[in-house]
């Protein structure tokens, strides 16, 4: 199962619209041994999201984390380390042939995080991968908002994206519906503090969320309360250091 | 003047259905050859790779060697044995105009059309240059499609691919021959299960007839086990074949540990679609051709390695004052190897074979290959794909019926002697 952010006990998964199109975008993908997109700013979700959904894939799932425009030799051999346990040392031509053949031998979900790092050549890699008719496996792009953006760039991937989810921050009904349920901290706070909170600091943003449901969660339970009141919320705050760089 | 032959497909759209019906045209045995460049590649070692893995060829396979000139002109000479008319490349947006000379040289040599399908609206500078100093026709893609539609629907006419008929014997149950032919009408569906009576009434004929004086058993059943392609296929026969035994009054025992390991060591005796395959996937020519021969002939590997080049004729080979037909695979594979010594200046009275010394490619050069040198060829192409290609000293081709069955674990007694 996924963890959530900080390893944050009693936390609950929570169904946002974007893990929900998550979790059936990962399915269909794994299904159809497709491509897919999930996009979206920094801590929305989206990694928390995929990582749930390949957990229940029921097949196995590597993660795959490339630097910045990388090159076809470092990505070929960072696939096969990732796919196989060992380092492979050969000529370019020869480790491509070699990892085909680990693509080949049973079905997988490759994720791709970062994806927006990826460059033209390093994209066409993928999809010379993923084209092979005997390869067998799905693959996941997973990026911030630049991932769209450089996957759109490149019409021989767009093309072949049969699923892609945008995942947003969290409207203010979503916070006021949904945070209660994710933690039982915010389960008897107002509606004020939570939209506060919201406005303040957190702005939909699950991570932020998470941040401060930890701080206020230590908080309360220092000064054994269920939950917190709008002095504990900005106490709370004080300590979370965006927070106070948007008071200063 | 000839039709050029020189096209240029553009396909800026770039859809997975159109990577798909590319590879549907893939066809070598009929003339047609799909090759896809792989993305960063470069230089002449890569384009040679990508034709030969269109053809067919598995690089890692066997000695080609490092040179790019080299692997170059092996495709080419497959290009010629597979009589290709048709070379398409696939993402050739990837390369320089420099290797777009390369495969218009490559078409010109083996005579075949090259279609270079691009992924990409705008062509290079250069490369638009070489499409106007070459005499380049430009297709789109939809033109293209429509040009090629019927070939991709059409059958794939490559024997190498093993047909359902001759390679999937259907699976058999483990049962004795005694519910052998129940179990299996309860469990194989038609119409493989007719293929399994007929194995199995086979079997049951044959060795009715050896005991009623006819050859020994242990020679009808070897030719029984013999021609049978597959190993369900020679058990159901000797299901058969006990079958029979008992309603003769005999118990014709069989130990399926000693039959397994034994078949798994029998020397291949037939060129079957699969083993076609198999050794369709070597780059060296003369490697896939000194197993056909020698698995289609019967002959020695000494005999196989003195064959000159002149007794190659289109699908027709002959050895010891006998011709053979080749199947379509290997009369390419007999073609390729013959483009493969005409390259080296070879007289039609040289050997079709030289030794793979690599001390050279001239005519003056070439060693000629001895029977040691096709023996190990056929040995290491064995331990390759897991067949056995050539006896071995301890298992000669003489081995006589009885210890044939006996190693086999088959024997024979009278029901009548189990009372006593």
């Amino acid at each position: 199962m996924a963890s959530h952010y900080l390893e944050l006990t009693d936390a609950q998964t929570i169904v946002t619209s974007g893990f929900a199109l998550t979790q059936r975008a990962v399915h269909d993908c794994v299904e159809m041994n497709a491509i897919g997109a999930v996009y979206g700013g920094a801590g929305v979700g989206k990694t928390f999201a995929v990582e749930h959904a390949s957990s229940t894939a029921g097949l196995k799932t590597h993660r795959l984390t490339f630097p910045k425009q990388p090159a076809i030799t470092h990505l070929t051999k960072t696939m096969l380390r990732e796919l196989t346990g060992i380092e492979h040392h050969a000529e370019r031509f020869k480790l491509t042939t070699d990892l085909l053949a680990v693509l080949s031998e049973e079905p997988r979900l490759l994720v791709v995080d970062e994806a927006q790092q990826l460059n033209a050549d390093a994209f066409d890699y993928l999809r010379f991968l993923h084209d092979s008719p005997s390869t067998r496996f799905a693959l996941l792009f997973v990026g911030g908002h630049g991932c769209w953006r450089t996957l759109s760039r490149h019409r021989m991937l767009l093309s072949r994206i049969f699923r892609s989810v945008a995942v947003q921050s969290l409207s203010e009904d979503e916070v006021v519906e949904l945070l209660p349920r994710f933690h039982p901290v915010h389960a008897g706070a107002s509606i004020e503090n939570l939209l506060w909170v919201n406005d303040e600091f957190a702005q939909g943003n699950f991570r932020c969320w998470s941040a401060f449901t930890q701080t206020v969660a230590t908080l309360c339970a220092s000064h054994r309360v269920a939950t917190y009141t709008h002095e504990l919320a900005q106490a709370a705050l004080a300590l979370l250091p965006s927070w106070q760089a948007n008071v200063a | 003047l000839p039709e050029p032959g020189l096209y240029i497909v553009r396909d800026p759209e770039d859809l997975p259905s159109r990577a798909s019906f590319l590879r549907q045209l893939s066809d070598p045995v009929a003339g047609r050859v799909v090759c896809e460049i792989r993305p960063g590649a470069r230089g002449k070692h890569w384009v040679a790779a990508a034709v030969l893995e269109g053809l067919g060829k598995d690089i890692e396979l066997g000695t080609i060697g490092r040179s790019a000139t080299r692997m170059l002109e092996r495709a080419a000479d497959w290009l010629i044995g597979y009589r290709v008319t048709d070379l398409f490349v696939s993402r050739c947006q990837i390369v320089t105009s420099r290797e777009w000379q390369l495969l218009a040289e490559l078409s010109a040599e083996t005579n075949a059309r090259l279609w270079l399908i691009v992924q990409q609206e705008h062509l290079r500078r250069r490369q638009r240059e070489l499409t106007q100093s070459w005499p380049f026709t430009s297709r789109s893609w939809e033109a293209f499609e429509k040009e090629w539609s019927a070939v991709a629907a059409s059958e794939p006419t490559d024997e190498a691919q093993p047909s359902p008929n001759e390679a999937n014997f259907p699976a058999i149950p483990e049962d004795d021959f005694t519910t052998f032919l129940a179990t299996s009408r309860r469990v194989i569906r038609a119409p493989a299960l007719s293929r399994v009576e007929e194995a199995f009434n086979l079997g049951r004929g044959r060795i009715a007839e050896a005991l009623a004086g006819g050859e020994s058993w242990q020679s009808s059943l070897r030719r029984l086990v013999e021609e049978a392609r597959a190993r369900d296929e020679a058990i159901t026969r000797i299901r058969g074949a006990q079958a029979g035994a008992f309603l003769e009054g005999r118990w014709l025992r069989l130990d399926l540990r000693l039959f397994g390991l034994r078949w798994e060591t029998q020397v291949a005796r037939e060129l079957t679609p699969p083993l076609l395959a198999a050794l369709a996937a070597f780059p060296s020519a003369q490697w896939s051709a000194v197993a056909a021969v020698s698995v289609l002939t019967g002959a020695t590997p000494a005999e196989v390695a003195a064959l000159p080049l002149d007794s190659v004729d289109d699908d027709v080979i002959e050895l010891g004052g006998q011709r053979w037909s080749l199947p379509p695979a290997a009369a390419a594979f007999l073609q390729a190897q013959a483009a493969t010594r005409a390259r080296e200046g070879a007289e039609l009275a040289d050997p079709l074979f030289r030794s793979d010394d690599r001390s050279g490619g001239s005519r003056q050069t070439a060693t000629p290959l001895a029977g040691r040198g096709a023996q190990r060829i056929l040995r290491r192409i064995g331990n390759l794909i897991g067949l056995e290609l050539v006896e071995r000293k301890s298992e000669p081709a003489r081995e006589d019926d009885e210890t044939w069955a006996r190693r086999r674990g088959l024997s024979l007694r009278f029901l009548e002697a189990l009372d006593g």
